[in-house]
């Protein structure tokens, strides 16, 4: 049967391999000379981001938006100054 | 097989003389009816009662509610006002038992269900409902088991303590599960007496609930369970019939409350202790974080809409909605044996979720009749009545 949760499910999936297949197509393009652990630090990286985003938004569908934006605007200011310091480590600066 | 004689259709009187008259089919119908088909019925559910004593008994569960006019030992062995129980259907096994009650009692909306002994102590030592006689008695020979459960708050209206909530969806609730539950294992042939909101009780609850392993007490004296925090209204069952009894559990609230003082804090009336831990207080030699019941219930009596005051309830770090955030926190704190993750929580709880502050709950002018949170859109009164309704509080 096809629910809602199915087509929530396959779109989350085509957006996921869409990420997957640009970053790879973006690291290229850029002259990235990725490895594996500089992949997984990538990843991590994007866990992070998806993890206090979706926190975030958690909170606000929670009645909580005061708690959910706090996390939003925290969480944001963390993940940009780790993502400057990911980008200096994949450009080897 | 005829049964009884179905009168004729001149020993009817009017008006019905005249309806069966206009209608003859309709006298033929009625009297196939008692002088056939009931014969039948009644022969063949003797034969068949066997087959069909959970779906009667389900259905019986449905269909009465009377009020506990008598003490146990002869309200608990009645269905309806009259009816005697049956003879014990025999089950399998207690454990066979223990698993219908359950999945009847969620059938019912038992949201959390446990099973356990009885305890002499966990009684009020003054009178039993339907009991004329008043003081010292001693627990009904056929008290030997206890169900219970619990059934949470509707979750919009609960936030919005204390003055636009109310406890009396969870205490409907429970008592309707309670007392369908009870008939139910009356209809199997087991006494059973409810305890609930709606019927009163003669037991203490939360002992019960924490030996039945729902949950822990909290610093706030009620149980705090892993799926529903402190948000949820109690009801029990006390009966023969012998079932697989549960074992309480330790999930790390009593720690976590050592550290956590959230709802003392946030209690408009003090009545929560601030104590580092429950080891002091004692009642009948069991240790409980102490609560000033009458400076709460005072409190109670100043609040607005709704009455009473769940503040405690809400504000736990427990209660909070069971989502894949909470859930993690919650699980990540009962893994935590160093309380680090307690007090992490504790400190994000705080500064995550802002409430207003304990006299802010209080009447004007010490307070505002402030509420933990914005009440649901559809209990607030300029979304649909068309009335002059002055708001006492900034807050809302």
């Amino acid at each position: 049967m096809i629910t809602n949760l199915v087509i929530f499910a396959f779109l989350i999936g085509l957006l996921s391999g869409g990420v997957v297949v640009g970053a790879i197509a973006w690291a290229k393009s850029l002259g990235l000379n990725m490895n594996w652990w500089k992949w997984l630090l990538s990843g991590l990286w994007y866990c992070l981001f998806l993890f206090f985003l979706a926190a975030g938004f958690t909170f606000i569908g929670e009645g909580e938006a005061a708690a959910g934006w706090k996390v939003i605007g925290f969480s944001g200011v963390v993940v940009i100054v780790l993502g400057v310091g990911l980008w200096r480590v994949l450009r080897g600066k | 097989m005829t049964g009884m004689k179905y009168p004729p259709l001149n020993a009817f009187k009017e008006p019905m003389l005249s309806w069966y008259k206009e209608r003859p089919e309709q006298y033929e119908l009625d009297r196939v009816r008692m002088e056939e088909i009931m014969p039948i019925k009644k022969k063949d559910s003797e034969k068949y009662k066997e087959y069909y004593s959970l779906i009667n008994a389900w259905s019986d569960s449905w269909a009465t509610s009377e009020p506990i006019t008598e003490p146990p030992e002869l309200s608990d062995f009645k269905i309806g006002s009259n009816n005697k129980i049956g003879d014990p259907r025999p089950f399998k096994s207690p454990a066979h038992a223990s698993k219908l009650i359950k999945k009847v009692a969620h059938h019912f909306g038992a949201t959390m269900v446990g099973i356990t002994t009885i305890e002499p102590d966990w009684h009020y030592d003054y009178k039993l409902r339907g009991s004329k006689e008043k003081g010292t008695y001693k627990i009904p020979k056929h008290w030997k088991f206890v169900i219970a459960f619990g059934i949470p708050h509707q979750w919009e209206q609960v936030n919005s303590n204390p003055n636009l909530a109310t406890s009396f969806d969870a205490y409907a609730r429970a008592t309707i599960a309670a007392r369908r539950l009870e008939t139910f294992i009356k209809s199997l042939g087991y006494p059973a007496r409810r305890h609930s909101p709606n019927d009163g009780y003669d037991m203490i609850g939360v002992p019960y609930l924490v030996k039945a392993g729902l949950g822990e007490q909290g610093r706030n004296g009620i149980v705090i369970t892993p799926e529903a925090g402190a948000n949820f209204r109690t009801a029990f069952i006390t009966t023969s019939l012998e079932m697989e009894i549960d074992q309480p559990i330790d999930f790390g609230v009593e720690k976590f409350c050592e550290s956590c003082q959230i709802c003392a804090e946030l209690c408009p009336s003090g009545s929560i202790s601030k104590a580092d831990n429950n080891h002091e207080t004692k009642t009948r030699g069991y240790r409980h974080w102490e609560i000033n019941a009458t400076s709460c219930f005072n409190y109670w009596m100043q609040s607005q809409g709704g009455l009473g005051c769940r503040l405690c309830l809400v504000a736990c770090p427990y209660s909070r909605k069971a989502n894949w955030v909470h859930t993690m926190a919650r699980k990540a704190d009962s893994a935590d044996p160093t309380g680090i993750v307690a007090k992490g929580l504790t400190s994000m709880q705080k500064g995550l979720f802002d409430a207003p502050e304990a006299h802010e709950y209080l009447p004007p002018p010490d307070g505002e009749y402030a509420n933990f949170r914005q009440p649901p859109e559809w209990l607030d009164v300029k979304n649909y009545l068309d009335v002059e309704a002055l708001s006492p509080s900034k807050k809302i």
